[in-house]
């Protein structure tokens, strides 16, 4: 039977991600995906789900009710049952920026591009490509697999440092600058959402004069503005950039660190590309949050 | 890592192909040892100066009959007399065209002789010297009596490696007539270029004018080699930023991408391309796409043309004609009078880069961008030009805004693509 996740009450920005959009920054669209894609594995695995199905990504306090049928959901990683017409309320996220609502089954918001989450600068996916509001409805899938607990781990630890490896745009910088990315303490920044982290601390100057020619960016690379202040790019990054970049965080640790709150400590490290490798391949074993195949073009 | 240059063995055959001279960087000129006559010297040393190919003489054991591809027993004396008569012939040749003579290599039967040899790898060395002096760079084996000969002799040497031969499992040259002695297969020769080129112990590799295919096999090598001069940049551990070669056809560069294993998206952006992918399965050396699409570039299909009508009312034509000199209306005559091309797609999604713009309206991005740019707005940052596909802050000229346009549907993407060519159509409202 058809079931339903009514939206009660909202608190702060809350939307639907899922595994996110590979394979369409050629359509200047970004990869999208969770913020911290651990959290999200952990609450859809903890309903069954696979690790990147569609759930609710949310800064602060939610209300919520089933519908139509009982649900099974978990914050993070912590699982229970909603009977048909019960009422939730998520707690706004205390130890982490955001938190994650998965419901069994996922939710089963349309598929576009290639994704389900919500791409508010294109106004696309999730629950008409918005932030949620209360009186919305979202339908929820069948439900399926088995479910399964899995801890953290070390991985969200919020006193590690942020793995980086250097460059690509380095060089353009004084060698006493990337030092002071390694070495510098730096909090984050109130300005800060799904688009970029804006870091506070000491500042990285570059002689850039920003001639806006466009280069290609990724997740994770940290951009440095004109007047020295670096943002490490969030999932939904514009696909290209004028700003040169000093470093990149490794892909294992892109939850570790979306996972800190405004005026968090961030200290950087630098690796190797292979050791960046390693961290990836131990990190996706352990959490299932391989991004998932694009279609073939 | 510096260059590795290619060189081919050249004027030994009659109707050998003028496009072996584009590919060399140095062409090996057979001067009447084992090939070659005043006629065919002239001939090449015409081709090389029509592409720029670096000179070398290429002297070899008297021995036309065999192709200089027999032992012959020669006193180191009368080698040294041959070695510099036949050097002299081209040196004299090159000499009336005012062409320098820079590389020597010894061909053949007397290449391995004479690294085997030291008197005749001192007699080879001491020929070329007479003949073109001590300022050409030696091309021989990487080691060897050649390789001491020469230095002794105070030359510069280029450390040799066959990218058409196939070798021993210890390295070694599979002797010619033995099966696998003569690579033909393009992918093989690439992966012994890329092998040679990187190994640190060779500057040269050599495809023989004479092998079957010739042209193919070094346009194969020769786009290897020029993959491996461009800068490519890992952009983290799931992407690599490539420096895009001048002359690349854009959405030809992006296919090429595509289509190589492993790739998951490609981006093309002014001056670059990047190539995201799994960090745990990087795709195999993307720059020899690259590099293999200029030499051997992909039929490019005509793209659609897309019209945009345009309001010109934008916030900053005004300024934009006030600093190009122009009334309000000139600029948009300007800017609606050429087609422009898709030249990147990035930053929001369905936002084309479009180019060229004319030059006498390019004025430069605003110092300080604007937090909020309408939806539709067109603007103009130097020689580009573009329809913003959202509202979001942006540094552009506004210039006019866009009727009935949609740069962007969740179902196809971006309306504008790669290459795609675009007018704008000035309407009044």
């Amino acid at each position: 039977m058809t079931g339903w996740l009514d939206i009660t009450g909202v608190g702060a920005p809350v939307t639907v991600q899922d595994a996110g959009r590979p394979g369409k920054m050629h359509h200047g669209v970004p990869p999208g995906g969770p913020l911290v894609p651990e959290l999200l594995a952990l609450a859809n695995l903890a309903v069954g789900n696979a690790s990147g199905a569609a759930a609710l990504e949310a800064f602060g306090r939610l209300e919520l009710r089933a519908r139509g049928r009982s649900v099974r959901v978990s914050m993070d990683g912590q699982a229970f049952t909603l009977a048909e017409g019960e009422r939730l309320t998520v707690p706004a996220p205390e130890s982490t920026s955001v938190r994650y609502v998965a419901v069994d089954g996922g939710l089963a918001v349309p598929e576009v591009l290639g994704g389900r989450g919500t791409l508010l600068v294109a106004r696309l996916g999730g629950h008409e490509g918005r932030l949620l509001r209360s009186g919305d409805s979202l339908p929820l899938g069948d439900a399926n697999e088995r479910a399964e607990a899995r801890a953290p781990g070390a991985s969200l630890d919020a006193a590690a440092p942020i793995r980086v490896t250097l460059g690509p745009d380095n060089r353009r910088f004084e060698p006493a600058t990337v030092a002071t990315l390694l070495s510098g303490a730096f909090t984050v920044s109130a300005a800060t959402d799904r688009v970029g982290m804006r870091l506070q601390g000491p500042s990285l100057p570059h002689g850039d004069e920003g001639t806006g020619t466009s280069r290609p960016m990724v997740r994770g690379a940290i951009q440095v503005t004109l007047s020295g202040t670096p943002i490490v790019l969030g999932p939904d990054h514009p696909t290209t950039g004028g700003y040169p970049l000093i470093a990149t965080v490794i892909r294992a640790d892109w939850g570790r660190l979306c996972a800190r709150r405004p005026g968090a400590a961030v200290r950087f490290q630098e690796v190797s590309l292979e050791e960046a490798r390693e961290a990836w391949r131990l990190h996706a074993e352990h959490f299932g949050v391989k991004g998932r195949p694009p279609p073939p073009p | 890592m510096t260059e590795c240059l290619l060189n081919v063995d050249l004027g030994e055959l009659p109707g050998e192909d003028e496009q072996l001279y584009a590919l060399a960087h140095v062409a090996n000129i057979a001067c009447g040892g084992h090939a070659g006559d005043e006629a065919s010297m002239r001939r090449a040393l015409e081709r090389c100066e029509r592409h720029g190919t670096r000179v070398g003489a290429h002297p070899s054991y008297e021995d036309r009959e065999g192709f200089g591809r027999r032992a012959l027993e020669v006193t180191p004396e009368h080698l040294r007399a041959q070695v510099a008569a036949q050097c002299g012939r081209l040196a004299k040749l090159a000499a009336d065209r005012h062409q320098p003579v820079t590389y020597a290599k010894p061909h053949g039967a007397l290449y391995h002789a004479a690294n085997a040899t030291p008197a005749l790898a001192r007699a080879v060395v001491a020929g070329i010297v007479e003949a073109l002096g001590a300022a050409v760079t030696f091309i021989g084996p990487g080691t060897g009596a050649l390789h001491d000969a020469a230095l002794a002799a105070g030359l510069a040497y280029a450390r040799e490696g066959f990218a058409d031969r196939g070798t021993r499992p210890d390295g070694s040259l599979i002797p010619r007539g033995q099966p696998g002695a003569v690579l033909t297969d393009h992918a093989q020769a690439r992966a012994n270029t890329v092998r040679l080129a990187t190994s640190g112990g060779v500057d040269t590799v050599c495809v023989h004018g004479d092998t079957p295919g010739a042209v193919a096999l070094a346009r194969e090598v020769r786009a290897t080699l020029d993959a491996l001069e461009l800068r490519a940049e890992p952009l983290g551990e799931g992407a690599l930023r490539l420096v895009l070669p001048e002359g690349l056809e854009r959405r030809a560069a992006r296919e090429a991408l595509c289509a190589m294993p492993g790739v998951l998206d490609a981006v093309i952006t002014e001056a670059h391309a990047c190539v995201y992918f799994a960090p745990d399965a990087p795709p195999e050396e993307p720059r020899l796409a690259l590099a293999r699409l200029l030499r051997i570039p992909a039929p490019v299909a005509g793209r659609p043309l897309t019209t945009i009508s345009v309001s010109y009312d934008g916030q900053d034509l005004r300024a934009v004609a006030e600093r190009a000199g122009l009334t309000e209306d000139e600029v948009a005559r300007r800017h609606t009078a050429r087609e422009y091309t898709v030249r990147c797609v990035g930053f929001l999604p369905g936002f084309a880069y479009l180019g060229e713009v004319d030059p006498s309206i390019a004025v430069p991005r605003l110092a300080t961008p604007r937090t909020r740019v309408p939806a539709l707005a067109v603007g103009i940052a130097g020689g580009r030009t573009g329809v913003y596909p959202f509202a979001s802050p942006g540094g552009w000229n506004l210039i006019g805004t866009a009727l009935d346009f949609t740069a962007f549907t969740p179902e196809e993407g971006s309306v504008l693509q790669l290459g795609d060519r675009v007018r704008f159509k000035r309407v009044d409202r």
